[in-house]
Formats: C-alpha cells, structure tokens, sequence
C-alpha cells in the first residue's frame, strides 16, 4: 500500500463537497429526521397507569389493593364515592370501584383504560371466587402453599428484553447507521474509475505512473473504508449522544460491524464500477440507489419489510448487507448471547472479501481495447 | 535510440487506426507528431505508453520493450494529457505533489522538485488555489507541471496547447524547449503545423494511422514538388499576364484570388527578381511583394490532397 496515495485520496474526500455531503451530513440529516418524526412514537411506548379510585365508603376486599399494586397497572386512590364521582365527572380519573352488594367498577366512557380495569377486574373476581370455592372445599390447601403460587398478573404482564430500555425505533436508526457505512460504495466507485485508465484521463494519468495498479487500488480503497468508518462514528456518537437514541453498551462490537460494513460497501462499489460500463454520473446514481433499495429491504423506511422479507426471502436476508448491519446491531441490543452477531458479521465479511477478490481479479486481466 | 516503434498496428474493429507504424526517436530531439484530427496521434501516443492493447507490432523505450508492468521504463516517462487531468479537490501545490509522488518517494527530494516544477510553470502566486479557479491557460500549465516533477528523460506532450490563448501558448512552447535544453527527450503532437516547426528538430506526420512523411523540417518539404511561393498585392492585373506569368521558368502554378496574386515555383527554384522585372515592364500596379516558403500544410497537401486542419 501506498501512504501517499492514502493520504491524498482521504484527503481529497475530505475536500471534496459532494462527499462530505452524502457520506457525512446526509446520515446526520436523515437521524435527525428520524428523531423528530419518531419522537412520538417513543413517548407513545412508555405506559400511563390507569387512575383508578377505590371507594372507602365501603370495605374493600382483602388482597384487592395487593393484586392492583403488583398488576403495576394502575394508579390507586382511596376517597370517597362522592369525591370518586367528582373526579369522574371531571375526567380525573378513569373510574371508581366501590364494594356494596359486590365489587363495580363505575366508568363514564369507554376505551382503552376502561377496558383494562373491567378486564382486570373480571378477572380478579373469577379468580378469587375460584379460590374461594376451592378452598371451601379443600381448607388443607392453604397449608400446602397453594396462595404463594397463584399470580394475577400473568395476562397482563410483558417479557422484558435483555435490554433495559426497549425500543422498536431504534431499529429504524440501525438501517441509518447501515446506509451510512455502505454509502462508502459511491466513493468505491469512484475510486476504480480512477484506476482504469479507460474511464478517464486523469485515470490514464495514474496508469502512467509506475505505481502498481493493484497497490494504488489498495490504497485508495483504504482511504474510502476510513473515511466512511469516521463518518459512521460521527454518526453513532451523533445519534447516542446529541439524540439520545440507546444503542445498548456494546459499542466496541458496534464499531466493528460498521467498520466490516464499510468495508463491504466500499467493495460492493469498486465492483459495481468496474463492470458495469457506464457513464460515471450515471454508475453513482445506480449505486446510491441500490445502497437504498438495500437499506429499504432492511426496514429503513417500513420497519415491517425487514420482517416481511426474513420471512418470505430469507436469501435476499442473508446477502443483503444493510440487512447483515440492522440484524447484526439489532441482535447486539436485544440479545445477551454473540451468535447471532457474529453470524452477521461473518456473513458481512464473507461478501466484502467475495467483492474484493472478484474485483482484483477483473482488474488484473484488465487490458484496454479503446480508450 | 530512446523510442523504437516497428510495423505497430492497432484496429477499433474495421477501422485501422495505425497503419504499420514505424517511428524512431533520438535521445535529446523534439520530435514532432504531426496530423489531422483522427490521424491516430493519441492513439500512437497511448500504445507507447502501453494504455492500449495493439493488434500487431512491437514498441521500445530506452532499449526496452514497453508493456504495462514496466516500471523502470514509465519511471523516466513523464505525460502531459491532451486534456486535463487533475484532481479538483486538490490545490495546485498538492496536485504536483500527488503526480511527482507517484514516481519519488523521498520525501525530501519530491519537495524540491516540486518547488522547481513550480516555478517551471510559473505557478508560484497560485499554490493554494484549486484548479476550477485557474484560467484555461494557468490550467494547461498545472497539467504540465504534473506530468514533468519528476525530472523525466522521455516527456510526451500530446496536444498541450489545445484552447489556450496565445500567451499561454507561447510560454507552454518556451517552457518544452528549455525542458528539451536540460536533456528531456520530447515527444510533441499537435495538429497546429506552426508549432511544430518551430519546435521540433524531427518529425512525422500522420494521416490514417500512416506515416505518410518524416525526418527534419527541411527533409519532408524537400519531398514536395513546390518550392517558395511569391505572394504579390497588385490591382490591375489581366487574364494576360496571368497567362505569360505561367510561362517563366520554374512556375508551377499562378493563383489570383481577388487582389492577391501567388505564384508557386518549383522546388529549389527562385523566381522573386524575374517576377518583379515582369510586373514593372508590364506597369502593373502593386503594394506589397515577399515571398514565402512551403509550409508543412503544403506538405500534407500535396501528399494528401487536403489540408491539415480538414
């Protein structure tokens, strides 16, 4: 490898606006984005509990205020059944129990909260009379510790992910961070068309020289892969730190999945731009496009496709490396174990390297008929 | 010999672009490429520097055969582009730079030549600047500091002069004479005869992918039946004399076109004193008279017959 030629070609990423543009701002822009356009969606996921009143006119069974409590659904109050009324007219609370002849739950409206507390109440009431007559006729039962083992919550509650704080959302910022590493094929592109002395006369300048093309090929690849890596750190510590998304504490193995995506996506570039016979404008109009048609297969735009296409294709899955990066942080965050991770990295890695020997190996018997 | 081509074919399918090309190039000349658009100049000049496969023939530089992997003989080459070929994210300083880096590694030594390129080219006010800010002609001179850092003994020049004002022209022509003064072996193509001749101690020129002429300026006009041209500025000149004109010795040919009259002689014939003798005997009015002698675009003419810049 040639440091002069990597000093320059970084360099001239650097200089160069287009570049900054789509390999770097254009991810902070498009997080961004998501940020506000999502930022209801995150609050929407955090659970209000359910202001329920608990009549004290009257008395209220034992094991009534335990079993709400440990529902951790709602949001008790003992006043009484005028206050309870007041505070209902007033939309204050959701509703009221009061025990007189048996328990009621009194509500004015319906929806979602009103049904969670006629659901739990039902359920609280069949429960409790199943107890009881199980009981009446087997009192020995309560020695054998039959109480401890029952639970009512077992409807109502969530399995809760390995990660304290999950978030569906942050799906939508890994297929961003997937983009943002595999933007580093329009530069890949770019740089094998400065390699190939038919593409143009600065190319044909460089083929002059005698550096080997393999070495300044290697070089200038190199550049490309460091400089997407850098913008996709400024894009991580960008999307953690200024918004706040929680992408877990695994961030060393984060940084080298986006540093084998870089790889990829600047392999996957140099070989689209060396056989497919385009105009160079065109071949980084194709290119960016396929990156987002890739990103868009990994949920980018509809979180559900990424399902959709695991399910129905899970060959395009396997060999889509947007799909390779979301799935392999996505694991990372949700998963306590490696294997999954490690499958997409090696799965990643493997078609990088596939590219990369496909393209030196067109690029060594490459000889010009035209120029 | 510095360049050696033999018999070099090279065909775009049906088309032959080089003819069984035969080019020797002595070390220390300027040697001149001469031909129309399409002649096969960048064509041969892209073979020579293994950019092009050819279907047949063989090429030497500095004793060696040419191909892709030959380092040690591209390391003494240096190439100014037709068109310009640079990078535009870089400045002038570290586009030099970048070129000369690819042949001198020493750190050291590639700042110096650097600097001298520099002021080679006259550049020294514009190292910071980027080349979309360079006119066409400081533009021109960035090409062809990048493609002469690294001191090389074979410069090839193909068509540096294209859209350049006449400044920058003569400079960019200064500038490859005092390259050929150091020890620079040139290489130049152009399609503008008057550069040639003044430029090139050697030349060929092209037609087809054919030398259809080659050796020094003198050589190749001598190859032509014309020799000088007597051009007269006269106002009252007849059908007559035009015709006794014809009959002096040596004339070839008598051209009147409105109030200019050129009469062509043979090769190696003077005629100016018998021609100024017969326009006062016959008192025929005139302004100027002189005489000129055949230019490399006659050459072409009459090999060819068309003009070189058809």
């Amino acid at each position: 490898m040639s440091f002069h030629i990597f000093k320059y070609s970084f360099k001239s990423l650097l200089k160069d606006r287009m570049s900054l543009f789509w390999l770097l701002c254009f991810p902070l822009i498009l997080a961004t984005f998501f940020n506000l356009a999502f930022s209801n969606l995150m609050s929407n996921e955090s659970f209000e509990k359910v202001k329920i009143a608990i009549s004290t006119d009257h008395v209220v069974p034992e094991g009534l205020e335990e079993a709400m409590k440990e529902s951790n659904l709602f949001d008790i109050s003992f006043i009484t059944e005028a206050e309870a009324k007041a505070l209902l007219s007033e939309k204050e609370i959701t509703g009221y129990i009061k025990n007189t002849h048996e328990l009621e739950l009194v509500i004015f409206d319906s929806g979602l909260n009103q049904s969670i507390a006629k659901v739990f109440l039902d359920s609280y009431l069949q429960v409790s009379t199943t107890i009881y007559n199980i009981i009446d006729g087997n009192p020995q039962i309560i020695q054998m510790g039959f109480l401890e083992n029952l639970s009512l919550n077992d409807g109502f509650t969530e399995e809760i992910p390995a990660s304290s704080s999950m978030n569906m959302v942050v799906v939508y910022f890994f297929a961003l961070l997937a983009m943002t590493c595999l933007f580093s094929a329009v530069a890949g592109s770019y740089s094998i068309s400065i390699i190939q002395a038919n593409q143009s006369t600065l190319a044909a300048r460089i083929n002059v020289a005698p550096t080997p093309k393999l070495k300044a090929f290697l070089s200038m690849i190199s550049a490309t892969i460091c400089f997407q890596f850098m913008s996709a750190i400024i894009a991580i510590t960008y999307i953690t730190q200024i918004l706040k998304i929680d992408f877990g504490d695994k961030i060393l193995h984060i940084g080298l999945l986006c540093l084998v995506g870089c790889f990829t996506g600047t392999m996957f570039g140099t070989l689209f731009g060396l056989v497919v016979k385009l105009k160079a404008e065109i071949k980084d109009m194709l290119v960016s496009n396929i990156i987002m048609i890739m990103c868009f297969l990994s949920g980018m735009m509809v979180l559900q496709i990424k399902y959709i296409v695991q399910e129905k294709a899970p060959i395009i899955a396997y060999i889509n490396p947007a799909n390779l990066i979301t799935d392999g942080l996505y694991a990372l965050y949700y998963y306590d174990t490696f294997n999954r991770y490690f499958l997409n990295l090696a799965l990643l890695g493997g078609l990088g390297l596939v590219f990369c020997t496909i393209t030196i190996l067109v690029l060594r018997r490459q000889k010009y008929a035209s120029i | 010999m510095i360049v050696k081509i033999e018999n070099l074919v090279k065909r775009y399918g049906d088309l032959i672009a080089l003819d069984h090309l035969n080019i020797e190039i002595k070390e220390g000349e300027i040697f001149g490429l001469l031909g129309p658009n399409g002649s096969g100049k960048t064509t041969a000049i892209n073979c020579l520097l293994s950019l092009l496969k050819f279907d047949k023939g063989s090429i030497e530089i500095f004793g060696k055969e040419m191909k892709p992997s030959a380092y040690s003989i591209k390391h003494n080459i240096g190439i100014v582009m037709q068109h310009v070929a640079v990078f535009e994210e870089l400045t002038v300083y570290e586009n030099i730079d970048y070129f000369c880096g690819l042949y001198i590694t020493d750190k050291k030594k590639r700042r110096e030549l650097v600097e001298e390129a520099i002021d080679f080219v006259a550049l020294k006010d514009f190292v910071k600047f980027y080349p979309k800010k360079l006119s066409g002609g400081l533009l021109r001179r960035l090409n062809i500091a990048c493609g002469i850092a690294h001191k090389p003994k074979l410069i090839i020049l193909d068509e540096p002069t294209v859209a350049v004002d006449p400044q920058s022209r003569n400079n960019i022509l200064e500038g490859i004479k005092r390259l050929n003064a150091e020890g620079a072996t040139i290489i130049y193509t152009s399609h503008y005869m008057e550069e040639i001749e003044q430029l090139c101690s050697r030349l060929a020129i092209l037609d087809k992918g054919k030398v259809i002429a080659s050796g020094t300026k003198e050589e190749v006009k001598g190859m032509i039946s014309l020799g000088e041209k007597i051009v007269v500025e006269t106002f009252n000149i007849n059908e007559d004399h035009l015709a006794q004109i014809c009959e002096i010795p040596n004339v070839i040919d008598v051209e009147l076109k409105e109030n200019t009259l050129t009469i062509k002689q043979r090769n190696g014939a003077s005629n100016l004193v018998n021609i100024i003798n017969f326009i006062a005997e016959n008192d025929i009015s005139y302004g100027k008279i002189y005489s000129e002698l055949p230019t490399l675009n006659d050459v072409f003419l009459e090999i060819t017959g068309k003009e070189l810049r058809d």
